[in-house]
């Protein structure tokens, strides 16, 4: 709906006057940002970006290695040029074109190299490359869509970095089972929170406030998925324990040092979000502890049941944190995650019609159950300086 | 920002395309190039563009001085020329040895390792075609270009002989 719309609203409800409505929208009409045009031109850089990839990719056959590799410099010359003109002149939306452009065409180009040159250099290798060189141009830019761009190409960097190091662990002589487990669970521990803390680096904060918000919600999406995904270690059994050593002690170490820093990095936050936080590492420590520190078997329930544990104590953290969008998509989670419950307790009867009846019967119950609960939830336990204020933050 | 970190954040990509152009043409110019029957056929992957895949093929591989790989020894591949187009003769030995007292030094690794030969896509499904026959008959080789036992490109691809078309 748009602003007018609304505002006329408010109005006949007599909730503003004439007089407040005007001012509402000259003030809001003096802080539009053409963000449409910022898209349109960020999405119109990204495409050419991927052209000159696919050219690449494509191999251009009729011209000599030399001329390409002339071309490819040259064109990138030209590009570093514009770019250079677009943000000293500070005009926005051609930087943002631009610098998408280059960044793209520099990964474009080492490939250039490596077909030209027949380089068999790893993957890894040409994107670490790649991101180490481009990390201060993408700093020009300023949208959402470049920022996204540019934690996309981070993150596949970090991936496929992180599978050559996990590769030469597992294949290096000094490494025995217990120090391939214990490097791979404190890696995997600690990139979601190293994102975490990147994206409150105050310079960013201040000065790209895109890339810190499109960063912290990679980061927390990571956060709750890994926090998730790890329980789901008790569907396992574990017959050689302890699994981990070195790495229990070193998570501890990080959790710690991440929530201990928490009102540094999120001053804004409420108390009560902050230990919603602290709990939520709490939990994922002790759960990774208990998991893979005793030999047992397998334990579905026991895993279910911190994963149901692991959305509400999130959800709660949301509703305290003023982040009332995610607090209703958790909750949602939460419902269909008990009722994926139900199913596995009693997936015999699934075969069975009054198995399904009973299925569908619950999962009804949960959907109205939790469309009442949670605007009631909202209304009662949200801090009232946390209301309404939530997911524009 | 500063006019002089602009010009930094945009020359950085633009160097670095240089300067890996600058280290492949320095790297050829050190290089020596050995000859290497090629064996073991892989379909491409579409991850990386079109290549073709191979590995070094060592029949025997007779020891010219012994090397303990899992004592923390580095162990490489001795290369000994025989002709001017025909393979070169492998034999194992320390890094040391090798680079001392053979034509060219290799790290062993190389055999186990997947090598790849960048390809002009229109040719790719014959020339796949063709590789595979080749190696069928033990008359595919590759050139190497070699600038230490770590350091290697490949030059060319030969299929009975005869040199395949890399892309110009």
């Amino acid at each position: 709906m748009s602003l007018r719309s609304q505002l006329d609203r408010w109005q006949a409800a007599g909730l503003i006057d004439a007089g407040t409505a005007e001012r509402i929208e000259a003030h809001e009409a003096a802080q539009r940002r053409p963000i449409g045009l910022y898209a349109l031109a960020a999405l119109g850089g990204g495409t050419i970006a991927l052209g000159i990839i696919s050219l690449v990719a494509a191999n251009w056959d009729a011209i000599g290695p030399r001329v390409k590799l002339g071309l490819d410099l040259a064109l990138g010359i030209a590009l570093a040029a514009a770019s250079y003109y677009a943000a000293v002149r500070a005009l926005r939306w051609a930087t943002e074109v631009l610098v998408t452009v280059l960044y793209g065409f520099t990964l474009a180009s080492l490939s250039l190299v490596g077909q030209i040159y027949q380089l068999d250099t790893p993957e890894y290798q040409a994107l670490c490359l790649w991101s180490a060189v481009t990390l201060p141009l993408v700093l020009l830019g300023r949208s959402h869509f470049l920022a996204a761009l540019v934690l996309l190409g981070l993150v596949t960097t970090h991936g496929f970095a992180f599978e050559a190091l996990f590769d030469a662990i597992e294949g290096a002589a000094w490494a025995g089972r217990t120090t391939d487990d214990d490097l791979v669970a404190t890696l995997l521990f600690t990139s979601p929170l190293l994102y975490a803390v990147l994206a409150r680096v105050p310079w960013l904060v201040r000065e790209r406030p895109h890339y810190a918000v499109t960063v912290t919600a990679a980061a927390w999406s990571a956060i709750a998925i890994g926090g998730f995904a790890l329980q789901f270690l008790w569907y396992e059994s574990v017959s050689e324990a302890p699994q981990l050593q070195l790495a229990l002690a070193t998570t501890a170490v990080l959790a710690g040092g991440f929530v201990w820093a928490l009102p540094r990095l999120y001053p804004q936050l409420p108390l009560r979000a902050r230990q919603g936080i602290a709990a939520l590492f709490a939990l994922a420590w002790i759960a990774l502890v208990l998991s893979t520190a005793f030999n047992r078997d397998s334990l579905d329930v026991a895993g279910a049941l911190l994963q149901i544990a692991w959305l509400g104590l999130l959800s709660w953290t949301c509703l305290h944190a003023g982040r009332l969008r995610t607090f209703n998509l958790l909750t949602a989670a939460l419902a269909l995650r008990i009722v994926v419950v139900y199913f596995e307790v009693f997936h015999s009867l699934l075969s069975t019609g009054m198995g399904l009846i009973t299925g569908g019967v619950l999962t009804l119950l949960m959907a109205w159950l939790w469309r009442r609960q949670t605007r009631k939830l909202a209304t009662r336990l949200a801090p009232g300086d946390a209301k309404g204020a939530s997911d524009a933050a | 920002m500063r006019r002089e970190l602009v010009a930094l954040a945009v020359a950085l990509p633009v160097l670095a395309i240089g300067f890996a152009i600058v280290r492949s043409e320095r790297q050829l110019a050190r290089s020596n190039e050995f000859v290497f029957a090629i064996g073991g056929y892989d379909p491409r992957d579409l991850l990386k563009g079109h290549y073709l895949q191979f590995r070094l093929r060592a029949r025997d591989l007779p020891t010219r001085e012994a090397c303990d790989g899992s004592n923390g020894q580095t162990c490489c591949l001795c290369l000994m020329r025989t002709g001017r187009n025909d393979p070169v003769e492998l034999t194992r030995a320390t890094c040391a040895t090798a680079t001392d007292q053979c034509d060219g030094a290799l790290a062993e690794r190389y055999l186990s390792t997947s090598l790849r030969y960048y390809i002009p896509e229109l040719e790719a499904p014959s020339l796949d075609q063709q590789l595979a026959d080749a190696m069928q008959h033990e008359a595919a080789t590759a050139v190497l270009a070699i600038d230490g036992p770590d350091r290697v490109q490949v030059r060319e691809l030969r299929l009975y002989g005869v040199a395949i078309a890399a892309p110009r």
